[in-house]
């Protein structure tokens, strides 16, 4: 009862990543994860060609370091099967710190995603969570950021201030806590990592210590959650 | 894991290679276990994973309830450089635990120019480069795998050395090690009841003395548990020996990243400048079923796409197309493919041809080894050039564009004229491309030959040969590309200085760990990589230590010579070997074990009759 590629059943799976996981790259998650799905024995469609594999389309890349609590993974069933059973039997086989969160029938295309909410830990060299804090908040009251910002071939001198929609500091300790809705369209997409060059260029005598970036939500243009 | 060491990670190349967290590793509660082992691989973690053996013994350790066997890689450059500026000690993945705390620090050592990255390693650990330096209970240094076949020139930086096939030897140590921790024993108490458990060769038991002429003058032990003659250690009952049934799958790439399914030990062939086909005899197969599902179990547990079917020569396993026809079977459709390498040019059968290449064609690779027919019988290569050239023809029908082709110069009775055979052989091959009626259409056919420099290894019957000099070898790489006349034929070889340090360590004795650890001190990590081999340091730790190149490789051996290694006993006897050499120097064969028992020796191995030919 197998079905094509047309009749397959469309499969959104959401998932988490944490701990030592946060620095696998891209193409080393999208293997793994098609490892995993083989070993879950959840029935996703192959690719045809030279090098059948499962296909898995990732809304969005994960960048080297960052941790994760709902990432967006599609896939397409060539049998039915429960969503709890898929959801179940995927969890099984993830590799360590790796979490299925949510798996469902998908109605919606990743081309919806406008938005995605970050939180991100930051500690700076020779400066103490409040001066940090004050720095940032400065920065962040501008009515233009401009970085240096790479494109697929060249980089441009950018205005990233429009790319940030919402924003919130938090100092906890001695670090700094931001959480932030940054543009993550296919259009307009801003890495968080941006900040942090910005944060050189607008706050003195500002050095990266340490970072810890998590992605946690993402939003449609009219800022509801993707679903 | 602490922020320094986030930080650092997101500073260096591929840093999943330092965290572990992949799927099927062995994560255990230190309060439940009461003994640490460190698996430490001298190279990076993409050829480590790749590594069947640390895999198996990695498996054995874990079985045992209260042994943590956990993993270390070589660190790469650039993480080194940050560990050594930030002070963090060389780690085992799994725990991130230092493993200068642990009871075990065990090396597998594939091949000689490791062995520099086994001192940085230990030195990156905090623990003691020199065995005797190191005190207690505790970091006790045991290395294993082919190099132990001579463990002399590392005899000084090594506790144990286990000498053989280690699936069961490892935990005889481990538990030997409990009980007396237990008792309150001491290490030097530890050691020498250790060097009473089969295939251990505890080297500080025993003193080496040497002749004027620099050749070993004698080897006696020190104390009545050192025993004379070592016998390495084999699984005799090959079929029910532990393997795993599951392994660690690696996010980043690795070297080869599939299921490694290994169906024979032990190679029939006796090809005479093989180290490894006659370590391993006699020749132990498994069966079929046994192995279909224990394929099926690897690749349920792991979701890897591809299977390789592992041995010294895969189409010498008696099973072999049943063992693919009840592969093929489910593989098929779970779009998992098969690959054979290994495979010889005088047995690749049609039928096995038509089920390799059933999934995925990529290019066949053979070894003739040498190029002509003279040299290929010296060496006791039993490939006519027939065979070669058949192979080819059925290849290219087949759809095949792309042939490999290994070889190697320096080989005893070697001149001029089987050098030139060796480009003239890759010619024959192209031009049948161009004979073959059914060749695929509008593509051009690549041989491509890789030639290597011949190294004489210890236990093989070119044990005593010399080693051709650098100038000798440069001469014949030469004359090889001059002969070549077309780009359809890819040519590669390998730099000799590396050859040369290869011979030394394979065949030397214990005055070479000096030199080694001034090479070492003085920079030298990663020597088989051509960005890192660092050859005017080695010249130098030659000369400070009034050692020469030349008189580990380059020196043909007599017969009465003590050689180094002639304490261990690896079943072939030394009387089968030197028959052998005196066969080679006058091109006569040998016959593989399937066709005639040799009475090389190895029978007495299995308590009984041999596995292969059932002689004893």
């Amino acid at each position: 009862m197998s079905l094509n590629a047309n009749e397959a059943i469309k499969v959104r799976i959401r998932f988490s990543r944490s701990g030592d996981a946060r620095f696998v790259s891209h193409l080393d998650q999208l293997r793994s994860l098609a490892r995993a799905v083989n070993r879950s024995g959840v029935p996703v469609w192959n690719t045809e060609g030279f090098n059948p594999h499962p296909h898995l389309v990732f809304a969005n890349p994960l960048s080297v370091g960052f941790t994760a609590d709902s990432e967006i993974m599609d896939i397409r069933l060539v049998e039915p099967m429960e969503m709890d059973e898929v959801k179940r039997r995927l969890n099984d086989a993830m590799p360590p710190f790796y979490a299925v969160t949510d798996a469902y029938i998908r109605e919606t295309k990743p081309v919806d995603i406008a938005y995605a909410l970050y939180k991100i830990t930051m500690t700076a060299e020779n400066m103490t969570a409040k001066q940090l804090y004050d720095g940032v908040k400065a920065m962040l009251e501008r009515d233009e950021i401009w970085v240096e910002k790479s494109a697929k071939r060249s980089t441009a001198e950018t205005n990233i201030r429009p790319m940030i929609k919402t924003y919130e500091l938090n100092v906890d300790g001695s670090d700094l806590k931001i959480e932030t809705v940054l543009s993550a369209s296919s259009t307009e997409f801003l890495n968080p990592t941006y900040l942090f060059r910005a944060m050189e260029r607008y706050i003195k005598d500002f050095e990266l210590d340490y970072s810890s970036i998590c992605r946690s939500t993402f939003y449609t243009a009219d800022m509801k959650e993707f679903k | 894991m602490t922020r320094e060491l986030e930080k650092i990670l997101m500073s260096v190349n591929k840093p999943t290679r330092y965290t572990g967290g992949e799927y099927g590793q062995t994560v255990k509660d230190k309060n439940k276990i009461d003994t640490r082992f460190a698996f430490c691989f001298p190279d990076t973690y993409e050829i480590g994973m790749s590594h069947l053996g640390m895999k198996i013994l990695y498996g054995a350790l874990n079985e045992h309830e209260k042994i943590w066997c956990e993993r270390v890689f070589a660190p790469d450059v650039d993480m080194e450089a940050k560990m050594r500026e930030k002070n963090i000690p060389l780690f085992a993945l799994e725990s991130h635990d230092p493993i200068a705390d642990f009871d075990f620090i065990g090396f597998t050592l594939m091949y000689e120019m490791c062995y520099t990255n086994m001192l940085n390693m230990l030195d990156l650990a905090g623990i003691p480069v020199f065995a005797k330096d190191r005190k207690g209970m505790k970091q006790i240094v045991v290395a294993g795998g082919p190099c132990a076949y001579n463990p002399e020139p590392v005899a000084d930086f090594v506790d144990i050395f286990s000498i053989g096939e280690g699936e069961t030897m490892l935990v005889e140590i481990c538990e030997l090690f409990r009980k007396m921790r237990d008792e309150g024993a001491s290490r030097e108490e530890f050691l020498r009841e250790c060097a009473k458990i089969d295939g251990v060769y505890v080297p500080s038991l025993y003193d080496v003395k040497y002749n004027e002429d620099g050749t070993v003058s004698s080897f006696e032990p020190k104390c009545e548990q050192a025993k004379r003659k070592i016998q390495k250690r084999i699984m005799t009952d090959f079929e029910s020996a532990y393997t795993p049934d599951t392994m660690i799958v690696p996010f980043n790439q690795t070297v080869f990243d599939r299921v490694t399914l290994e169906v024979m030990r032990g190679c029939i062939r006796g090809c005479r400048f093989c180290q490894a086909g006659m370590v391993y005899r006699p020749s132990r197969g498994r069966s079929p079923e046994m192995l279909n599902s224990l394929a099926k179990k690897l690749c349920d547990n792991t979701g890897y796409e591809e299977i390789s079917l592992s041995s010294l020569s895969t189409s010498d396993y008696k099973g072999v197309t049943e063992l693919c026809d009840l592969l093929l079977d489910w593989t098929e459709k779970r779009n998992i493919s098969l690959s054979l390498p290994s495979l010889r040019a005088d047995n690749f059968s049609q039928d096995l041809l038509e089920r390799v290449q059933k999934v995925r064609k990529t290019s066949l690779t053979f070894a003739p080894e040498a190029g002509s027919q003279r040299l290929r019988d010296a060496i006791n290569k039993n490939v006519t050039e027939e065979d070669i050239l058949s192979t080819a023809r059925r290849a290219f029908a087949s759809g095949y564009t792309s042939i490999k082709l290994y070889f190697m110069i320096g080989l005893p009775t070697e001149t001029m004229e089987d050098v030139e055979a060796i480009p003239a052989l890759a010619q024959k091959i192209v031009n049948e491309f161009y004979n073959s009626p059914n060749r695929p259409k509008g593509k051009t056919v690549n041989v491509s030959i890789s030639v290597s420099s011949f190294v004489p290894k210890p236990f093989t019957p070119f044990q005593w040969a010399a080693q051709n000099t650098q100038a000798q070898l440069a001469e014949k790489q030469k004359r090889i590309a001059e002969c070549i006349r077309t780009k359809k034929i890819s040519y590669s070889y390998h730099a000799s200085d590396l050859s040369v340090l290869e011979a030394v360590f394979a065949r030397g004795d214990r005055r070479l760990g000096a030199v080694l650890y001034d090479a070492w001190k003085n920079g030298c990590t990663f020597d088989s990589w051509d960005e890192h081999f660092k050859s005017a340091v080695w010249r130098k730790a030659f000369e400070n230590n009034g050692l020469t190149t030349e008189f580990y490789a380059n020196r043909e051996r007599s017969y009465e010579e003590i050689l180094p290694w002639s304490f261990i006993d690896i079943g072939v006897t030394e009387q089968f070997m030197k028959r052998e050499n005196e066969l080679a120097k006058e091109s006569k064969t040998t016959p593989n074990c399937y066709e005639k028992c040799s009475g090389c020796g190895a029978a007495k191995l299995m308590g009984g009759k041999c596995s292969v030919t059932q002689c004893e």
